[in-house]
């Protein structure tokens, strides 16, 4: 028999049970025996008292303040959620969806009741290169495109251990000449270069790779990726390195053929860079 | 002292609303706002710092998802956002103690009750209403909900401290809150003007 009273003492008893988080499994299975909507009703009354309970509980202790690293954690996920949303009404637009712009467009199936934190990463990732792609392959529609140029200004404005270090050529040698710089954030793990004056490769032949020597890590280096310089003048690049970087001494740029390598002969280093660590 | 002030809460009503329309600098706004309270939550319901972090990303991220649900008619934004958090955190809690299958992450925002005018709270002298409601309880009522809501304890951990059988615990943490939830809805009816 379903029971549909939100009188019923025992339903207000279950909601109550629900939202202080202790049923057990008879009770849950017991819960089938309400009507859903009026259950859950009931079980959302019962969580806006406990809410309330707890903001006043709350006002009479001081508050814990949350780390910063997690902040910026939160902001760098917060911008790549508002890329997936805009490039996903982006999506809606192109193929006459109704839906309205001004709401949030989220896939249920990818929302976090089902994901664990590594998912969520990896859907953000996917995310964040969906909206790169669409800014590439859709011109001239509403979806907004960050240049590399303005994340990296992001980084740099909103890391609080952002190092920078100039490229010098270990081969040349040329104090004085502007041939770009590294950025890098240990705290958010993200980290662009600045490079002027590399010439445009062939990749069908060779690939430019990044490697960071992380000495409290191990003594290889990590690879940061591998890249093109597409055109003359200056390349903003992203910084993707492969394993976590603590504290980075040196960053070095190798030719090396398409696709990269694992272990490389340094034989060809046009540009490196040094953190000078105090 | 609590970071969100509710004698503030017109300036702050629009939060959700922006970041549900996505308006630049909205979320950060939003994490500004909210990350002391949900911080707090999330390390007395988490049961390590490391958890505590995932579980914070995974509320905001929610937050976002579910801020043009939010209705200022109804509640005030921190105990929306307050609702979100500790839904998630004893979803999450209930996955790591590997005890119950999960519904309340379920649970649909839309679905208010029939009567939801009749719980609409006037948001400036919520607080002080809570405070009333909480004052009307016996005294191990209200220390069982305080190491409950407030401290995230279990109710088999609040069992132990007190040297209460785990049943009475239940059943006057249950009742507690019934008892509370009813008089806050009471203040809401007269507030609004409603009659009961």
């Amino acid at each position: 028999m379903i029971v549909s009273d939100s009188n019923d003492f025992r339903l207000q008893e279950l909601a109550a049970g629900a939202s202080l988080g202790d049923l057990s499994e008879a009770e849950m299975h017991e819960i089938k025996s309400y009507d859903p909507k009026i259950f859950q009703a009931m079980v959302e009354r019962s969580e806006e008292a406990a809410a309330r309970t707890y903001l006043t509980f709350q006002g009479t202790v001081p508050t814990e303040l949350m780390p910063t690293e997690l902040t910026l954690r939160l902001k760098n996920m917060a911008r790549s959620f508002v890329e997936e949303s805009l490039s996903k009404e982006g999506l809606d637009s192109n193929a006459g969806s109704a839906s309205s712009p001004s709401r949030p467009t989220v896939t249920p199936t990818i929302g976090p009741s089902s994901m664990s934190l590594r998912e969520i990463a990896a859907w953000l990732c996917v995310a964040a290169s969906v909206a790169f792609a669409l800014s590439i392959s859709l011109p001239g529609k509403m979806v907004r495109s960050v240049s590399l140029q303005e994340q990296r200004d992001t980084l740099i404005a909103s890391a609080p251990d952002i190092i920078r270090s100039a490229w010098e050529s270990p081969a040349e040698g040329t104090p004085g000449i502007d041939r770009g710089e590294v950025v890098w954030s240990s705290v958010a793990q993200q980290g662009f270069m600045t490079i002027k004056g590399l010439p445009v490769n062939d990749a069908t032949r060779e690939q430019y790779q990044l490697w960071i020597i992380d000495p409290d890590r191990d003594k290889n280096p990590v690879d940061g990726g591998v890249f093109d310089i597409a055109k003359s003048g200056e390349s903003v690049v992203q910084i993707h390195a492969k394993l976590p970087v603590g504290k980075p001494t040196l960053f070095a740029i190798t030719v090396e053929q398409p696709g990269g390598v694992v272990v490389s002969d340094q034989k060809r280093m046009p540009l490196l860079a040094k953190i000078i660590v105090n | 002292m609590l970071e969100v002030d509710e004698s503030t809460s017109q300036s702050i009503e629009s939060i959700l609303a922006q970041v549900a329309r996505r308006e630049p600098g909205s979320l950060d706004f939003c994490i500004e706002r909210y990350s002391n309270l949900v911080w707090s939550l999330a390390r007395r319901y988490s049961p390590s710092q490391t958890d505590a972090e995932d579980a914070v990303q995974d509320i905001f991220l929610e937050l976002w998802q579910k801020a043009d649900r939010f209705n200022p008619a109804m509640s005030a934004e921190s105990t929306f956002v307050t609702m979100i958090a500790r839904r998630r955190l004893i979803d999450r809690y209930r996955k790591l103690s590997r005890t119950v299958e999960t519904t309340s992450a379920e649970t649909d925002f839309d679905e208010h009750p029939a009567s939801s005018a009749s719980h609409r709270v006037e948001l400036i002298d919520e607080a002080a209403k809570a405070t009333r409601c909480l004052d009307s309880l016996v005294s191990n009522q209200r220390d069982i909900l305080r190491r409950s809501i407030h401290e995230g304890k279990s109710h088999s951990q609040i069992s132990a401290e007190l040297e209460m059988p785990l049943g009475s615990v239940k059943s006057f943490a249950r009742r507690g809150l019934i008892q509370l939830r009813q008089c806050m809805e009471r203040f809401s009816v007269a507030g609004s003007g409603v009659a009961s």
